[in-house]
């Protein structure tokens, strides 16, 4: 039994770092533009499809398909931004939710014209293979997956921490108004961060084709988790949603052996729970203070 | 124009009773039982989500809760299929209410964004709990209502009709009560400003907590009718991200926020959505259709048909009454001729208080006279390695305007905050009238009669200026509000949203609202800040006026032409404790604030 925990654990923090990818995308948006992308997992999912198309059509490898698909989810994330979130002026952070929700449905509506309802998933034939760490078996997909989101996550720091233009976006997410002045374009910030919250979702899109069966309607379940995570970790904050994520989904497998598979999603929901109660800006997010 | 809307509503009752008699079949009916649920959900979701501006995407899990709830009921009673289940409708209702209040005390800890993220959640969680609790809610199996029996094919969906159109005139009825109670005004009021309708002592925490309860029991009873009419309930079927998220389509639609725009949003868009399925067949153009419609709706009339038409239409009236109401609104209080002034302490002399109060003596005279009103001992407030406040000791002597100047950065508006509560203090004891008030919620602080302005004046622009009065009294208060207006020269603004007014005139009502509830003290942050030198006078004016009443007044200022000619004594403050205090022209000429401020 405790091989089992343990093994599920260490599937946990394989499987959390590429959610910290997937997340780090949408907690970096929120962090910018203050807005809440629930398309985020509808656009995980339109990634995994592409990545799909390629495989099915041309045989392009999935992770090596990213050198297209992330430019490509680049550019439509930049679009987006510009056609449907721009527009808002009042009331932003109401309002976004519900367009980017009704931006998931049509993503939804457009996947199933094309893919019908049936689950696919990128068979590759690398899936099933495994590697054996003492008495247990790891499968390569996780650990390509999770070193590709460490790799991805680590070249976000980078650009963060030590590029200007990751001054603008901290000094973007910091405070917003006192950017303008300084002479930052935070519309073409925002949009950039739209469109790398988008290039991770591909990235995301393809560790979750290859280790789930997924259909159009596969992004509630996402989302549901992905916006879990940033709550828990606190909104805008990268390393929350990493800590968070992670944290997570080790729980989640551990209950999956320790409880049973059908109560695992609902651990996630648990977890939220009692961080709410005990801190409602979540692990590291900072508390609003009133009155400012 | 108020005559043709009733009669307009009128004639929709009339048919919306009548349908049933003259459907042509039972599938118009059908239409009608589900528009008129729409009816229901999207007036009922409006009632938390419209009013408070808390936008919950998880109503479809309240709208299971009735679902199952009713199910569940009727099963367990043994209730046969027909009328009886319809009995038992509140009864789902009331435990859906019962569900949402820890629900509501959990997500309405947190704010905007992360409560949106709590709602989804919720219902989330509630998806999994009606497919896993197999035992209890037949799982993916579905839970069973009773089948009526002897209900013709043609009548079998009338008594639902009828329910539904029950269920929605009681949606409808609440609404529009609590759209004209206190508590409809405190909620909008938190939707436009919440920290200031704190500081105004509306009890928020309780009014979301009821609007959300209220919303969610009748979301609630409009899903236990579903769950009957359907006869089957499954756990991805009732608690439909879907059904959440339309009830939310429609209530933008139609005009959040307003009484009868959910209930246009779901005339216009439900029975169109019934067709489109009707037609399309494919779910998945069905969605992008959704989608589009949707994305129309937000982008292009994001305020909702109700509003955009009111506006245009007022636009047209207005043009002509326009020049009037201009001409009527000068820019200020008609002071100091202010005569009809309803004081603080003409109120009190009216509800026969045995302590009518005299006028005050003014200046250090009046320091002399009469103890502190406010005393701060050893007060501190460190932001990490900032000291903003470092054990300050200050004491405001009542009947006094006390100015308290001092260079950027020195402490003046977190002092404010720490004294009403907006900030906890680290350290050190504030005094009101005798009573320790160190570190109470700012509504207790307001309720003992402390008032605060803010900064930037703050209003709540989407209620109307009267109403804006009204958010910290009583509707009852209304004429008190009136005179008030009058009071400060805004009279022939009392209907327009307060976020028409100009800066200084904002400035003016932030402090009629205030003295709306009678403070004894009141703290006023920069009320020159930023207002056209023509209106400097006006507040002055007001702020004399109100002194001469018995308010004590403790201001934070930088013009020092307006503190000088108002305030006696003047703190200085410097690094977060005061340096000096005295007549404003002991301290003009004092050294230590000559250094502080020159850095000499």
């Amino acid at each position: 039994m405790s091989g089992l925990v343990v093994e599920a654990a260490m599937l946990g923090v394989l499987t959390g770092g590429v959610y910290a990818l997937m997340a780090s995308g949408l907690t970096l948006i929120f962090g910018v533009m203050r807005i809440i992308n629930v398309g985020h997992g509808a656009l995980v999912v339109l990634g995994a499809y592409l990545s799909f198309v390629l495989f099915q059509r041309w045989h392009v490898d999935p992770f090596l398909g990213l050198v297209v698909t992330m430019p490509v989810m680049f550019g439509l994330g930049v679009v987006l931004e510009i056609v449907f979130i721009r527009p808002l002026r009042t009331d932003r952070e109401a309002l976004s939710v519900l367009v980017t929700y009704a931006l998931a449905l049509g993503i939804e509506g457009i996947l199933g014209y094309f893919f019908s309802a049936n689950y696919q998933q990128l068979s590759v034939w690398y899936q099933r293979a495994s590697f054996a760490v003492g008495d247990f078996h790891i499968a390569y997909v996780y650990v390509l997956g999770f070193l590709l989101s460490v790799a991805f996550l680590a070249a976000l720091g980078l650009v963060l921490y030590r590029t200007t233009f990751g001054a603008a976006i901290r000094a973007t997410m910091l405070n917003r108004s006192a950017a303008q002045l300084v002479g930052i374009d935070v519309e073409r910030i925002s949009a950039i961060a739209f469109g790398i919250g988008m290039a991770t979702a591909a990235a995301g899109g393809v560790v979750f084709g290859i280790t789930n069966a997924f259909n159009p309607g596969s992004h509630y379940d996402l989302i549901s988790r992905l916006l879990t995570v940033i709550v828990l970790g606190g909104l805008g904050s990268l390393k929350g949603a990493i800590v968070a994520a992670v944290l997570m989904l080790v729980i989640e497998d551990i209950t999956s052996v320790l409880v049973s598979p059908t109560w695992a999603d609902f651990s996630f929901f648990v977890i939220l729970v009692l961080t709410l109660l005990a801190r409602p800006q979540g692990l590291y997010g900072v508390r609003a203070r009133a009155g400012t | 124009m108020r005559r043709a809307a009733l009669a307009v509503a009128a004639l929709l009752v009339l048919a919306a009773l009548l349908l049933p008699l003259y459907a042509p079949d039972a599938s118009v009916v059908n239409i009608g039982v589900f528009t008129l649920m729409y009816v229901g959900l999207a007036t009922a979701w409006n009632i938390a989500g419209g009013y408070t501006g808390y936008i919950s995407l998880g109503h479809a899990g309240f709208f299971g809760i009735g679902a199952y709830g009713l199910g569940l009921l009727v099963g367990h009673l043994g209730v046969p299929g027909g009328y009886g289940p319809f009995l038992l409708v509140p009864v789902a209702g009331l435990v859906t209410a019962a569900v949402a209040v820890p629900v509501g005390w959990i997500a309405l800890r947190t704010r905007a964004a992360t409560f949106v993220i709590v709602t989804i959640a919720f219902m989330f969680m509630l998806q999994i709990l009606a497919t896993n609790l197999r035992g209890l809610t037949g799982g993916s199996q579905g839970l069973g209502y009773p089948v009526p029996q002897g209900w013709s094919a043609d009548f079998v969906n009338v008594p639902y009709y009828y329910a539904m159109l029950v269920l929605a005139g009681v949606a409808l009825a609440a609404s529009w009560a609590i759209r004209r109670s206190r508590l409809g005004l405190g909620l909008l009021a938190i939707r436009d400003d919440e920290d200031r309708a704190l500081a105004l002592g509306v009890p928020a925490w309780g009014f979301k907590l009821t609007a959300f309860a209220v919303s969610a029991g009748l979301v609630g009873m409009v899903g236990g009718v579903y769950g009957y009419y359907v006869t089957y309930v499954y756990p991805q079927f009732v608690i439909d991200p879907l059904i959440g998220l339309s009830m939310v389509l429609m209530a933008f639609l139609g005009g959040v926020g307003t009484v009868v725009g959910p209930v246009l949003g779901a005339l216009l868009l439900e029975p169109a959505q019934l067709e489109l399925a009707y037609t399309v067949g494919s779910a998945k153009v069905y969605l992008i259709l959704y989608a589009a419609v949707f994305l129309i709706v937000i982008l292009l009339l994001p305020r909702g048909i109700v509003p955009s038409l009111a506006d245009r239409l007022e636009r047209r009236s207005g043009s002509r009454r326009g020049r009037a109401t201009g001409a009527a609104s000068p820019d200020g209080p008609r002071l100091p001729g202010g005569a009809r002034l309803v004081s603080p302490r003409g109120e009190r002399e009216r509800s026969g208080s045995p302590h009518p109060v005299p006028p005050p003596p003014r200046g250090r005279e009046a320091e002399r006279l009469r103890g502190p009103i406010l005393e701060i001992e050893g007060l501190a407030r460190r932001f990490g390695g900032v000291v903003a406040v470092d054990s300050c000791d200050l004491s405001v002597a009542e009947g006094t305007v006390t100015g308290l100047i001092g260079p950027n950065g020195s402490g003046k508006t977190t002092l404010f905050d720490l004294v009403t509560g907006f900030q906890r203090p680290d350290g050190g004891r504030v005094t009101f009238r005798g009573q320790p008030i160190t570190g109470l919620p700012p509504g207790r602080i307001h309720g003992l009669g402390i008032g605060r302005t803010f900064q930037l004046a703050r209003i709540f622009p989407r209620l109307t200026v009267l109403e804006n009065l009204l958010v910290p009294v009583r509707r009852a208060d209304t004429p008190r509000a009136r005179e008030m207006l009058e009071f400060l020269g805004l009279s022939a603004l009392a209907g327009e949203p307060a976020g028409r007014l100009s800066y200084g005139q904002r400035k003016l009502l932030e402090l009629g609202a205030l003295m709306m509830s009678r403070p004894r003290l009141v703290l006023l942050d920069e009320p020159a800040g930023g207002v056209n030198p023509g209106l400097l006078d006006g507040i002055a004016a007001a702020v004399r006026e109100l002194n001469a009443q018995g308010v004590t007044f403790l201001v934070v200022e930088h013009n020092m032409a307006f503190v000088m000619g108002l305030c006696d004594p003047v703190v200085v403050m410097d690094r977060g404790r005061p340096i000096a205090t005295g007549s404003p022209t002991q301290v003009r000429t004092d050294p230590v604030v000559l250094e502080a401020y020159l850095g000499a």
